[in-house]
């Protein structure tokens, strides 16, 4: 589930990313409100123990094995601020530090699995588990459905992000630039895969880690609902739509700022367009915003292989000046720590 | 066999101890889920000790001011995406090489650690869209007719199954920039030591009690994993034979309860470990994070790098738009 950077095209990437910046902010703000100066340690903890649940290999029936997320246990247990941060700190080390999810995709992969993954799983939880008691089998299920529910939305966002890459961006011949499936041919693959397997694995999981928390370790359970943030419960729903309506004002940027010519789809995508995409949207994009035009010059198509040679030769001279001049630089740097004496 | 009483029934029984697969039985388990783990655990460790090693190598990438050397690759990552023909990013892939060999990266390394899972998951996805049943276009190689549209169940199959131009071209594209961006990715992590990387994130205007759990996280993380490998391995050497489903999950839901417990009693000690030692609340941190005038050429040539491979890919499309 984590998207690797080169899927999705920068505009995408660059509206999700803004998007999660007031998201991280009120998580901090939040998290500092409940956990004071706890929340350095408390937080730290949640971030590697994201990270280390996905090590457990949970066998399959078939022999093979899966990793559950974990996300929904974490905002069980912290609730939904914490684990925003806690799951965001875990993607940026797997990006940093072992390659895992891209770097400009963060903002994508943090909207997915941090940030709507963590609040549908602890609103699910808390509507289900309701008021009762700690050791109630309402507090399981509800854990059950919560972490089934949670990877499916997550599932289904990343699917979303992914099928509209060719919608928005394509060559006039129709060749994708970024991800290559619509959202017909993304959605139902990633459902299927996450409602049977994925949504069971985690479910089962997560329910009955917190009935080992039942038996083992209630005051864990009981973490979260008695900071006092049961009260603030209606407030931060408030937020989460502020945040959800930026998101909505930003997505049409990325409509906005596409190089695909939008008077050249095919009836059939057409059709498909309209059915997501607002009239509205369609018609303030149906402007040619060309900004790097794929089309060849009229004239040009004969001689393609004539002026790629020439390509081919100036292509060859520009990377033999970059060695050149990499070259240089590095022995620009090794002269200068000799004289430095380091 | 059954005949031979020599040998008592129990030992031949196909239950057997998972203590070793070492033997030329023929038969091959799938690997047991707790080596599994004990195994996916090792590799973490020993990925994050080897990146660190190569990033002591004095390269050049090393040597650049760690701030400016995630700038640069965030940049160059931006110039990744951006790009949209196949022989820029052949390009850019070429300059990367160069930047790994003048890092003193080994680069057997460094194309084998990208290339042989980048096909692998890029690769198998973005499989079907060269055939036109997934997406309309020019086509190239025809495999099938069937002289009429076909229809199967839901699937509705075109004249001719055919290899698209668009497809093709599309497919390498997404690989390619994949192939780029990790690669991209994979120097940086191992040109850099986390602390380093760490603090060059502070520029970012991340505030400085993220990085404060980000630095705690990776210290903790590495505490953790030796925590499962202790239950794993204490797992393992107790269980003789093959355990039922039920007792697997039994045994990892309550690795994963206590796993979380052990950090949630952790977050406490370390706390008050901070308070004795006069932690308020307020992080502070030492910077000795310099900018010499190597960093700044660094900038200007990665700069001017970056804006030949976009404009050059800009007048590509502009002429051709062959590829």
């Amino acid at each position: 589930m984590h998207i690797p950077d080169g899927f999705l095209s920068p505009q995408t990437m660059g509206g999700l990313g803004l998007g999660m910046i007031p998201v991280w902010i009120a998580s901090a703000a939040k998290t500092a409100k409940n956990l004071k100066i706890k929340q350095v340690p408390l937080l730290s903890m949640g971030a590697a123990f994201a990270f280390v649940i996905m090590m457990f290999n949970i066998p399959l029936p078939n022999g093979t094995t899966v990793h559950p997320a974990g996300t929904a246990l974490i905002a069980i247990v912290l609730g939904p601020w914490a684990a925003t941060i806690g799951v965001t700190i875990a993607l940026v080390i797997q990006a940093l530090f072992f390659g895992d999810g891209g770097f400009w995709a963060l903002g994508a992969n943090s909207f997915n699995q941090a940030f709507a993954m963590s609040f549908v799983a602890y609103y699910l939880y808390r509507l289900i588990s309701g008021r009762s008691e700690i050791t109630s089998a309402r507090r399981w299920i509800a854990a059950a459905i919560a972490a089934f529910v949670s990877l499916n939305v997550s599932a289904l966002l990343t699917a979303v992000e992914l099928g509209i890459q060719p919608l928005l961006f394509h060559t006039a011949d129709g060749k994708a630039l970024y991800f290559p499936y619509t959202l017909s041919q993304t959605i139902p693959p990633m459902l299927i895969a996450h409602l049977t397997i994925g949504g069971a694995v985690e479910a089962l999981i997560t329910a009955a880690v917190v009935r080992y928390f039942q038996k083992a370790n209630q005051p864990l359970l009981a973490l979260y609902s008695s900071s006092k943030a049961v009260p603030q419960a209606k407030l931060s729903l408030r937020k989460v739509w502020i945040v959800i309506l930026i998101l909505v004002i930003l997505s049409p940027l990325g409509v906005l700022a596409t190089g695909a010519p939008w008077g050249e789809f095919a009836p059939e995508e057409l059709k498909e367009i309209i059915g997501y995409i607002p009239e509205g949207m369609a018609k303030v994009s149906a402007p040619d915003l060309n900004i790097l035009p794929d089309y060849g010059l009229p004239g040009w198509e004969n001689t393609i292989l004539q002026t790629s040679t020439g390509y081919i030769l100036s292509a060859i001279a520009g990377l033999a000046l970059i060695f050149l001049a990499v070259y240089l630089f590095s022995k620009f740097q090794s002269k200068g720590e000799k004289s430095s004496g380091i | 066999m059954a005949s031979d009483k020599t040998i008592p029934d129990w030992l031949l029984e196909d239950r057997q101890a998972v203590l070793c697969r070492c033997g030329g039985v023929g038969i091959r388990k799938k690997s047991n889920h707790l080596e599994k783990t004990i195994n996916d655990v090792a590799t973490v460790l020993k990925e994050s000790v080897f990146s660190d090693r190569l990033a002591n190598n004095r390269g050049m990438m090393q040597k650049v001011d760690p701030r400016v050397r995630l700038v640069t690759v965030v940049f160059l990552l931006a110039i990744t995406a951006l790009v949209r023909h196949i022989p820029t990013l052949v390009g850019l892939y070429a300059f990367t090489l160069m930047l790994a060999y003048f890092s003193r990266v080994p680069l057997v390394f460094f194309i084998k650690r990208v290339w042989l899972f980048v096909p692998f998951f890029t690769g198998l996805i973005v499989l079907p869209s060269i055939f036109n049943v997934f997406r309309p276009g020019d086509p190239l190689i025809n495999l099938i007719s069937f002289g009429h549209p076909v229809r199967i169940g839901l699937i509705k199959l075109p004249e001719t199954i055919a290899i698209t131009r668009q497809g093709l071209t599309g497919a390498g594209l997404i690989i390619l920039r994949v192939g780029v961006s990790v690669s991209l990715a994979v120097l940086l992590t191992i040109t850099s030591r986390w602390a380093e990387l760490l603090k060059a994130l502070r520029i970012f205007f991340i505030p400085r009690i993220f990085i404060m759990v980000l630095e705690m996280t990776y210290r903790y993380i590495f505490l953790l994993l030796t925590v499962i490998t202790d239950m794993f391995v204490a797992r393992k050497s107790r269980s003789v034979g093959e355990e039922n489903a039920r007792e697997k999950r039994s045994f990892l839901s309550a690795g994963i309860g206590a796993l979380f417990g052990k950090a949630y009693y952790l977050s406490e000690e370390i706390h008050d470990a901070m308070i004795s030692r006069g932690y308020t609340g307020e992080a502070k941190t030492i910077s000795v994070l310099r900018m010499t005038v190597q960093d700044v050429i660094w900038i200007i040539l990665i700069l001017l790098i970056g804006l030949f491979f976009l404009g050059g890919d800009f007048i590509f499309g502009r002429t051709t738009g062959a590829f």
